[in-house]
């Protein structure tokens, strides 16, 4: 009897615990095959397609959520293991999020992981550095497309 | 060129020069204090064409220039007034509405009407001089300057004295200051009007239309035929109905009508 | 000698008579020629005010020069050092652009954007304008431009010039080699600075693809850091001792039409002082507030334009009450009852805010100012400082006091500012946020 009730709140303790230890766990880092049980909790909207290019020292990611959700930002580094390097922020009324990121690389990513309550999601976001005047090409191009879509 | 001579000189210069300054003030006052025949004529058949009459013994005053006095109006406000006619068992029953056992009291703008609830038992009348102490003593009692008031009418009928108060400044009426009263035995049966104390500082004003030229503008807005039976100037606060903590009280001039209606006119020139 | 001494005490009375009569004509201005007041026009000489508003009429509210890169975008506020050799540049530019008839091609919003996003100035104005409004406010005339409302301008590196207001974008083809060079130092000069500030519509916080979160107009410029400023400190040049100082409004009296020897005053119960005159009532509240309603015509203003008339009239009456505060042209619109102008103080650059009103509002019609509003204030700068909240964090507060749905909010501006209650508090650095389109509380 003793030790089935033992068990019992072993058991207890180690459920609460995971729901815990799931966000303890990305406290610092989070590795980079890191899968969300939700995709509804944030939308990117910069870049739209999660990826961009960019001559900018530095790239503002913007995104919308739900109000109270929590956000996170690592990025990638050696092996599989994306830091944290922007502490968590939460969404507020307006839905609204915004963060400003450095490139050290020429090829980064980035990791934004958000928490509302038991769902989580995790977005990964590509940013590249380029030269200003390859970007100058890559926009002229874009904007003669969407006149010719038009 | 002895000394002497100098001064002979000088002093016929000098007696010229006076002469002179002396003649232009003095005609240039004159100009303003005459009415002149042909502007008289002039304005007299303006009258004429509206219809206007004016009596004989209208005497037309003179005023060449008026300054602008400030006054403090002696109601500072309702509910204080109410406090000091009424005692401090008032209350408001209505809008502007006060009442107590001693009366009933009403605001309009800057006038007010008090009537005792007290009911007149003895039918004799007091004497003119006790009629004027009481009034004067119970004026002062609610915040007026009595210093230059004077009474302008008074009639007793039946032990009940009727009594216009009226302040003057400048040694001209102040048409914004005026109460009736009436007044018995028992002590004050009603009061109204309105009341500005008039300070000691003052602007220093400008020059004031010329009489005739307010009658015309009278005749000319006042469409209807009338008889004009005087004619005053005085000070005025000239809006009496809105309340004003204080006000200027600025040169006005008074017509009054056979029908007994009275009517104001700013009476300040306007210079520019 | 007694005749001797004789003449001398008459010559002596008659100077002194002489002296008496001369002194009542030179001190009786009736007896002088034609009105002439050598005493008066001495008196009325005023100090020149810093910031004259008819100087300052069609500057823009604020210079955002983009030098190609988001990380790098500097915002010149109209009391920054460098923010008039921009301007002179700038306004030289548009000049000439819009002195072209017939020259205004329209646009997508697309080429705006890009646009914005490459080397350019990009100048911020608080009113928005007809092209015809704006060519009076800078002095010359514009012919058949298009019908449309714009509050922003943007000068291209090679001087093509494009304006819009969230409606339509038009675009001047224009040439000018004075735009690269500022651009071009300011990135130099700024080069080891980071300056990170997006536009609404590149963070894409423009358009809303059906979640539930605030839309922001294109333009709203987005602050990735608080905002840093001096606290300033607001004072009523109008009361003395709590009450009406008579004394300090009776240089501007005579602006209004109120004959200061001759007027006709009164104070009301709550203190404010009313003058009446034949042309108009002009009111001054013991907060402050002066108020100016013509009655008939109004009061007759000097030759010009509308807008150049108000200016003078608002630097005149600024003069005479010591205030030397920056005011910006908010609103400039006509209709059939005049011209409307409205105007707010500006301190150190940003805008200071009312509740219900704005510092300075007038009515002009055929050369008459026929109503006429200010709030009197003089600001004097502080050694505090004060720190504005985080963007997102002051629009999260300002969301959450509206209860209606989130699909239906819409911010239209959003800038930094500061908030005078009339109080004469310290007012510190803030965010200005306005919501179109609430369902109220």
């Amino acid at each position: 009897m003793k030790k089935r009730f033992m068990s019992l709140i072993l058991a207890v303790l180690v459920v609460f615990s995971v729901q815990y230890a799931s966000f303890a766990a990305y406290e610092n880092s989070i590795p980079i095959s890191a899968q969300g049980n939700s995709t509804n909790l944030i939308s990117i909207k910069r870049p739209k397609s999660l990826s961009g290019s960019t001559s900018d020292k530095t790239y503002t990611i913007s995104a919308t959520g739900l109000q109270n959700t929590k956000v996170r930002v690592y990025r990638l580094g050696a092996g599989d293991v994306c830091t944290l390097i922007k502490s968590e922020r939460q969404i507020g009324a307006s839905g609204l999020f915004s963060t400003v990121v450095d490139l050290p690389d020429s090829n980064n990513t980035f990791v934004i992981y958000a928490e509302n309550g038991a769902s989580n999601q995790v977005v990964k976001i590509q940013i590249s550095k380029v030269k200003k005047s390859t970007v100058d090409k890559l926009k002229s191009v874009t904007v003669n497309v969407l006149n010719f879509l038009k | 060129m002895s000394w002497s001579r100098i001064k002979t000189i000088l002093i016929i210069l000098f007696l010229f020069t006076d002469i002179f300054l002396a003649a232009s003030i003095f005609t240039a006052q004159k100009k303003e204090t005459e009415i002149s025949p042909e502007v008289l004529d002039a304005a007299n058949a303006v009258l004429e064409n509206h219809n206007i009459a004016l009596d004989k013994s209208v005497m037309f005053p003179h005023m060449s220039s008026a300054p602008i006095l400030q006054a403090d109006n002696a109601i500072t406000d309702y509910d204080a007034f109410a406090a000091l006619i009424l005692g401090d068992d008032y209350y408001l029953e209505a809008p502007e509405v006060y009442s107590s056992d001693m009366g009933s009291l009403t605001f309009s703008g800057d006038r007010f009407s008090f009537k005792s609830k007290e009911e007149k038992k003895s039918a004799q009348a007091l004497a003119q001089k006790a009629v004027r102490k009481m009034l004067f003593s119970k004026l002062k009692s609610l915040g007026f300057d009595m210093s230059r008031a004077k009474i302008v009418q008074a009639a007793e009928k039946g032990g009940i004295w009727t009594v216009k108060v009226r302040d003057f400044a400048e040694s001209r009426p102040v048409f914004s200051s005026g109460i009736d009263a009436s007044i018995s035995a028992d002590g004050i049966l009603s009061l109204s009007g309105s009341w500005f104390n008039v300070r000691g500082t003052r602007e220093q004003g400008g020059s004031v239309k010329s009489i005739m030229g307010i009658l015309i503008d009278f005749a000319e807005e006042y469409s209807r035929p009338a008889e004009i039976t005087a004619a005053e100037y005085g000070y005025s606060v000239f809006d009496d109905d809105n309340y004003h903590k204080s006000a200027s009280l600025i040169p006005v001039a008074r017509i009054v009508l056979k029908d007994g209606t009275d009517w104001f006119a700013d009476a300040r020139a306007n210079d520019e | 000698m007694k005749t001797e001494r004789i003449k001398s005490i008459v010559l002596i009375l008659l100077i002194i008579t002489n002296l008496v009569l001369a002194e009542k004509i030179l001190v009786n201005e009736k007896l002088w020629l034609s009105g002439y007041n050598f005493f008066v026009s001495t008196r009325n000489s005023r100090k020149k005010n810093n910031f004259s508003v008819s100087e300052r009429l069609s500057m823009p509210e604020k210079i955002v020069v983009n030098t190609g890169y988001q990380s790098s975008r500097f915002i010149f506020k109209r009391d920054d050092k460098d923010f008039a050799s921009i301007n002179s540049a700038a306004s030289e530019i548009v000049k000439s652009a819009f002195s072209m008839p017939k020259s205004a091609l329209e646009i997508s919003p697309e080429d705006w954007y890009a646009a914005l996003t490459a080397k350019s100035l990009y100048l911020n104005y608080s009113a928005s304008f007809t092209p015809s409004i704006f060519a009076s406010l800078l002095g010359i005339s514009s012919s058949d431009f298009p019908d449309t409302e714009f509050s922003d301008i943007v000068i291209a590196e090679n001087g093509n010039v494009y304006f819009g207001g969230g409606a339509a974008y038009y675009k001047i083809p224009f040439t000018s080699s004075l735009a690269s060079p500022i651009i071009q130092s300011v990135f130099l000069e700024h080069a080891d600075e980071e300056s990170v500030i997006n536009y609404s519509f590149d963070l894409n916080f423009d358009k809303n693809s059906g979640e539930s979160s605030t839309v922001l107009s294109p333009m709203i410029l987005i602050y990735s850091e608080p905002v840093t400023e001096n606290t300033v400190l607001p004072e009523n040049p109008v009361t003395k001792d709590g009450e009406i100082d008579r004394k300090a409004l009776s240089g501007i009296l005579s602006d209004f039409g109120v004959n200061k020897s001759s007027a006709r005053s009164y104070t009301e119960a709550d203190g404010s002082l009313v003058y009446v005159e034949n042309n108009g009532i002009l009111k001054i509240t013991e907060s402050g507030i002066l108020t100016f309603t013509a009655r008939g015509n109004g009061v007759k203003l000097k030759n010009g334009s509308a807008s150049s008339q108000i200016a003078a009239f608002i630097d005149e009456i600024n003069g005479k009450m010591n205030i030397d505060a920056d005011l910006c042209l908010s609103s400039a619109q006509a209709d059939d009852s005049g011209q409307h102008f409205e105007f707010d103080y500006m301190a150190k650059g940003y805008p200071v805010k009312y509740a219900d009103r704005c510092a300075v509002s007038a009515t002009v019609s055929n050369g008459y100012l026929v109503s006429y509003s200010q709030i009197l204030r003089r600001f004097t700068v502080t050694d505090a400082q004060s720190v504005s909240p985080d963007f997102i964090q002051a629009l999260d507060e300002i969301i959450d006091t509206y209860h209606g749905s989130m699909s239906e909010m819409r911010i239209t501006k959003m800038y930094p500012a500061f908030f005078d209650d009339l109080s004469q508090n310290e007012l510190e650095i803030d965010w200005h946020i306005a919501v179109d389109n609430v369902l109220a509380e």
